[in-house]
């Protein structure tokens, strides 16, 4: 302590030769302590200037989170309310094996067991060590997918995904469509109405503190808006005996393919619209391009004879002749081409003609009309135009215009060869007859009030040619096939030769029938096409008939219509001949 | 200008209360939300999981086939069909 006190006495007393401390050094620390601070306030600029935006990136990437708040995929529903197809949620399990430690085991195997997947498979996915993300296993189950995060294999992942069931499976697999794996529609109505089923994904900007809670929502919630429910125009129900009829008469008639539409006589809504083959939208394993196509929208063909009362009805709508008009049938030539008869008569009236299926009198009576009057009908009638259901890839079919026909044009065109269509045209042309003389519009969605529909035929035609078509379905007409035992009905046969090249080839048939019911006052329009028949039989009247009478009856049955030839109604026995038709 | 100030601070340390009450008791009912809609997202599921299983058993096929094979039923034929016209209707 003594020793101090001198040493600092001494100090103070004696400077001696002490470090200069003249204003050169100050300055010269002053100006090192400032240029130091210079640097600090340099660097903050720096930072809160020039790397403002990678640091705030930085900083929002740690608690700043972005979550997407799916949109739930509209329902597609019958009319009835009856769902054709949900999504649901499922978890798909994924993993990264770029930063995981090796998974012991036993947990493997009971990683595999549980995914119902080899263990070698999963052990070979882990072990590329390049990849940041591979899935294990998509779409499982939510219960599965909580067991797997039971297991706390750390960098294994579950995400959540949706998938579209469809419960009433491969009956509407053609309208309906499917979605792939993302989610998004690619066929049928999945794909056409993509938006609006969609919806459209929302958004929020979270602040999440370390442990994953979210603390603050930092911008305005984006609701998520979910995809709307389609209502359809379809009934489940008439839909699935459609679907069954049609898959037992192709089955039966060992056919290629079929399709079956029915129509609402009176709103033009599509009841049912089946095809076969088809496919299970629920499992596409094995599908083939043929099972995916919609026929009775997307394939043209020549309508042959059921062609013959729409063509009939513009002669008489025109004056040309009137329903008791007799006309000569013998076989005729138009230039080098002969017009026959599969089975001849001398003379027929319209109703003989319709029954008798007479390519002579069809004819005769479609070359009384003008060319020109004649093409505008047929294009009123919505031939070679879009029938404008709003189904992807629907067919417009053939109508050339009239300017190039030739007089034989004409005539084939009136019994159906010539002229391409598809069988949903044929289903609305048939409209006419049902309604009045007015051509309804298409929907495939279900509609509140009808929408006006085109007038193409007067009352009067349209009556008369109701009744010819009501007449064709008694005994000795050729849609006797197409009975429903308790209703009258009215319609037409027709058996087409396929076109192949240049020629009609003799052993190739599309058996069609088109018809409505119940004849005195149509609720259902029901057109039915198999494509060649192959079990012997191949006329419309004996193949397509029975799936019009089986479908329309069904159908009439489910939609509570009160019969209108309850008693009295004759049965007709099995050997009943049905006639040639042609 | 003293008792103002005193009656200012009073009111400080009474906001400065409020507010932190206010955020504790906004946080919690925002958890609580969180929670109410991921029930109302799980309902939804359930409700569309449901249908799906409704449909499902409910479906054409499965229903014709239980009243054709186990409970023995067919359609009427038509000869077992009596249609009773409604009364001065046809």
């Amino acid at each position: 302590m003594r020793a101090v006190s001198v040493n600092h006495n001494r100090r103070l007393n004696n400077p001696g030769p002490a470090p200069s401390m003249g204003p050169g050094r100050v300055r010269f620390v002053l100006a090192l302590l400032g240029g130091l601070f210079l640097v600090l306030i340099l660097r903050a600029m720096y930072m809160q200037v020039v790397q403002q935006d990678f640091l705030v990136g930085q900083g929002d990437a740690r608690f700043r989170r972005t979550l997407t708040m799916e949109a739930n995929r509209g329902v597609i529903t019958d009319r009835n309310g009856e769902p054709l197809a949900i999504s649901t949620p499922v978890q798909s399990i994924w993993a990264s094996p770029a930063g995981m430690q090796p998974v012991p085991p036993e947990k493997l195997a009971e990683l595999a067991r549980l995914l119902e997947l080899p263990p070698s498979e999963l052990a070979g996915k882990f072990a590329d060590k390049r990849r940041e993300f591979v899935y294990l296993k998509r779409q499982i189950s939510p219960q599965l997918a909580d067991k797997v995060a039971a297991l706390g294999i750390p960098g294994v992942a579950g995400q959540q995904e949706f998938r579209r069931y469809y419960p009433a499976g491969e009956s509407f697999a053609h309208i309906i469509g499917f979605t792939g794996v993302d989610g998004k529609g690619q066929e049928g109505l999945e794909l056409a109405r993509e938006k609006m089923l969609a919806g459209k994904n929302g958004s929020r900007v979270v602040l999440r503190d370390r442990r994953g809670h979210i603390v603050e929502d930092l911008a305005a919630i984006e609701r998520p808006r979910n995809g709307q429910t389609l209502v359809l125009a379809m009934d489940q129900r008439i839909q699935y005996i459609a679907y069954r009829e049609l898959k037992n008469a192709v089955e039966l008639n060992k056919a290629k393919a079929g399709a079956v539409v029915v129509l609402d006589a009176k709103s033009g809504e599509v009841l049912a619209l089946a095809n076969y083959p088809s496919f299970n939208p629920n499992n596409r394993e094995g599908t083939t391009p043929e099972m995916l196509r919609n026929r009775a929208v997307i394939d043209l063909f020549e309508p042959g004879s059921t062609m013959k009362p729409l063509s009939i009805a513009i002669a008489l709508e025109e004056g040309k002749a009137r329903v008791n008009t007799v006309l000569d049938t013998h076989t005729y030539k138009i230039g080098p081409a002969t017009i026959r008869d599969v089975s001849p008569q001398p003379s027929l009236d319209i109703t003989g003609i319709i029954k008798k299926s007479s390519n002579v009198g069809a004819s005769k009576l479609a070359l009384m009309v003008a060319p020109q009057d004649f093409w505008t009908y047929y294009d009123s009638l919505g031939f070679g135009r879009n029938p404008g259901s709003g189904f992807p890839g629907e067919a417009s079919g053939r109508l050339r215009n009239w300017k190039s026909w030739r007089p034989i044009e004409q005539a084939t065109m009136s019994f159906g060869y010539g002229v391409s269509v598809s069988l949903l045209q044929m289903a609305r042309a048939y409209t006419i007859f049902a309604n009045d003389g007015v051509l309804l519009p298409l929907s495939l969605y279900k509609t509140n009030a009808p929408m006006p529909g085109k007038r193409v035929l007067s009352q009067k035609t349209a009556d008369e040619m109701k009744g010819v078509l009501v007449a064709n379905s008694e005994p000795g007409g050729g849609a006797v096939g197409g009975r429903i035992i308790g209703y009258s009905i009215g319609g037409k046969s027709g058996t087409a030769r396929k076109l192949e090249g240049h020629t009609y080839v003799a052993d190739k048939h599309r058996a069609l029938f088109m018809g409505f019911a119940p004849g005195k006052n149509p609720k259902l329009i029901v057109t039915v096409m198999i494509d060649e028949p192959s079990a012997g039989k191949y006329y419309g009247g004996a193949v397509a008939a029975p799936v019009f009478s089986a479908v329309a009856g069904g159908a009439l049955r489910v939609l509570n219509v009160q019969p209108d030839e309850p008693t009295n109604n004759t049965l007709l026995p099995e050997s009943t001949p049905v006639p040639a038709d042609f | 200008m003293n008792r103002l100030n005193a009656v200012l601070l009073v009111v400080l340390v009474f906001a400065a209360m409020a507010v932190v009450t206010a955020q504790h008791v906004s946080r919690q009912l925002y958890i609580e939300l969180n929670r109410e809609q991921k029930l109302a997202r799980q309902l939804d599921v359930d409700y569309g999981k449901l249908l799906l299983e409704q449909s499902t058993w409910g479906a054409h096929a499965l229903v014709e086939h239980a009243a054709t094979s186990r409970l023995d039923m067919h359609l009427p034929a038509p000869r077992e069909v009596q249609a009773i016209a409604p009364k001065g209707g046809t």
